[in-house]
């Protein structure tokens, strides 16, 4: 087997990768026109959006999408690592309840990769302790960090401050007291055990002053998320976990639309090396859509094509071609267009970009209408292969052990 | 997996203003101090030479010690996925 692997992700420099949403406590389901109905999500959910991002080719890191509300809500993170490790085989970043949780999980995590040395090697999950702004570290989120130091699994060392309510309502001011938070948490991490794999993560919300509603659709969270990638970048010369691809919309709308567009392409563009929360969800963080998972699969290839280099060279600037083509020629049948297309052209998955004509006759679908034909055609098709029946068992067992405490 | 490069960053602070920021945060870890609600937790950051309210539950932090955490960070972090066909008990 080769050292790298499909889905390894390294982050450094201003590599940029995606992650999917996470621990949604609704669906928003599309019925068809305008109906949509809210409804609590479940463990039946979970698996179905678990392995529609397993297929889904621009989100690279796995979150669980869904916090189910019909299992008992004692050992549920446990619940859902065991879906994430039979699901996905993608890098599994999650939350843990507090220091017998997260011992839970890289447990489970160290079966499937065959023991907790392979794990360390080749860490296939990492947990997220998260401060409590302003400047409270829980005793939960400490055991979080200690089991990570401990077993040098990756802590992702958040923050989630919300401007004019839990940190001050200037941005700079923000980023002070985000800073100040996550080094509190890095300090103590690399305490435990110096040299410990730590990342960075902040996530900035909103204080809407108008309604006093917690808002992350808002173009100050890709504000404060690109200025915060530079300075952890170029500052602290470290990994920046960010947040993008978020909307405030009750439902897959035009809102939706560019809110999750201007929030992925800001933080992406100042180089945030893992947006996360960046597939689905809805309704600040509360709700996922089938539909706009989709959706957001599609925006996210947008914007990782569009950041990519511009490429220079003597092929790409085509001037054999265009002295074959000369003035009045078109150039669509030659050998250079055929070479580069793919390359450099951004192929679309489920906009409409067909004539009125060919769209009316495929049936005028919207774009609602089409991400949800794709959502249950992946459903249909995707396949995971299993894990062993022993260690299936193993992770059962463990998840059940949890549940009880 | 090849993650994507971005060639030209968004800068959105200058030099010195990161420098503001980064000392500005110095002073809220050492000035105001942060709660660890975790007497172990406590009892390691006093240990490193943390200024200590256990009552609070309050830690100060001196630069030093943030310093040295930042040191002690990997400046490249790899995530790993996993390979349904390498099965680790065969």
């Amino acid at each position: 087997m080769g050292e790298i692997e499909k889905y390894d992700l390294t982050l450094e420099g201003t590599k940029v990768y995606f992650a999917g949403g996470a621990n949604a406590v609704k669906v928003i389901e599309y019925k068809d026109g305008d109906n949509f109905i809210s409804r609590p999500a479940t463990l039946d959910d979970l698996i179905k959006l678990t392995i529609i991002t397993d297929a889904l080719e621009n989100i690279h890191c796995y979150l669980s999408p869904v916090y189910p509300q019909d299992v008992i809500q004692k050992g549920v993170d446990c619940v859902k690592c065991e879906i994430a490790l039979n699901y996905t085989e993608k890098h599994f970043y999650h939350d843990a309840e507090g220091y017998e949780g997260a011992l839970n999980q890289i447990k489970m995590a160290s079966i499937v990769v065959g023991g907790e040395d392979k794990l360390r090697k080749r860490p296939i999950i990492s947990l997220a302790p998260c401060i409590t702004s302003p400047l409270v570290w829980s005793e939960n989120a400490l055991g979080v960090i200690k089991a990570c130091a401990e077993k040098n699994v990756p802590a992702i060392i958040s923050s989630e401050p919300i401007l004019g309510a839990t940190a001050p309502v200037t941005m700079a001011g923000l980023l002070v007291q985000q800073c100040a938070e996550v080094l509190s948490g890095l300090t103590l991490s690399h305490l435990i055990n110096p040299g410990t794999p730590t990342l960075i993560c902040t996530l900035p919300s909103v204080m809407d002053m108008h309604t006093a509603s917690i808002t992350l659709g808002s173009i100050e969270t890709g504000v404060m998320c690109a200025a915060s990638a530079q300075l952890f970048r170029e500052f602290y010369g470290m990994p920046y976990v960010g947040v993008g691809a978020v909307s405030d919309s009750k439902i897959p709308d035009q809102q939706a639309g560019y809110e999750k567009a201007l929030t992925a392409l800001y933080g992406i563009l100042g180089g945030v090396n893992l947006m996360h929360l960046a597939s689905g969800m809805l309704e600040f963080l509360l709700g996922v859509s089938y539909e706009q998972l989709i959706i957001d699969n599609e925006i996210l290839g947008m914007v990782l094509h569009g950041i990519k280099k511009l490429e220079i060279n003597d092929e790409t600037l085509a001037f054999d071609v265009i002295q074959k083509v000369g003035p009045r020629g078109q150039f669509l049948e030659q050998k250079h267009t055929i070479k580069y297309m793919r390359k450099q052209l951004y192929l679309s998955k489920i906009s409409d970009k067909q004539s009125r004509e060919i769209w009316e006759k495929k049936g005028a679908k919207n774009i609602l209408t089409r991400a949800k034909e794709k959502a249950e055609e992946i459903l249909k098709t995707h396949k995971i292969e299993p894990l062993d029946e022993d260690i299936k068992r193993m992770l059962r067992n463990i998840r059940e052990a949890a549940q009880k405490g | 997996m090849n993650g994507i490069t971005v060639s030209k960053p968004l800068r959105l602070l200058d030099n010195d203003e990161m420098q503001r920021i980064h000392e500005t945060s110095i002073q809220v870890l050492s000035k105001v101090g942060v709660v660890y609600e975790a007497e172990w937790a406590l009892n390691i950051l006093k240990e490193a030479g943390c200024e200590v309210d256990y009552k609070k539950q309050i830690a100060k932090i001196p630069e030093e010690l943030v310093k040295d955490a930042i040191n002690k960070s990997q400046r490249i972090i790899k995530l790993c996925g996993r390979n349904r066909k390498i099965r680790p008990y065969t």
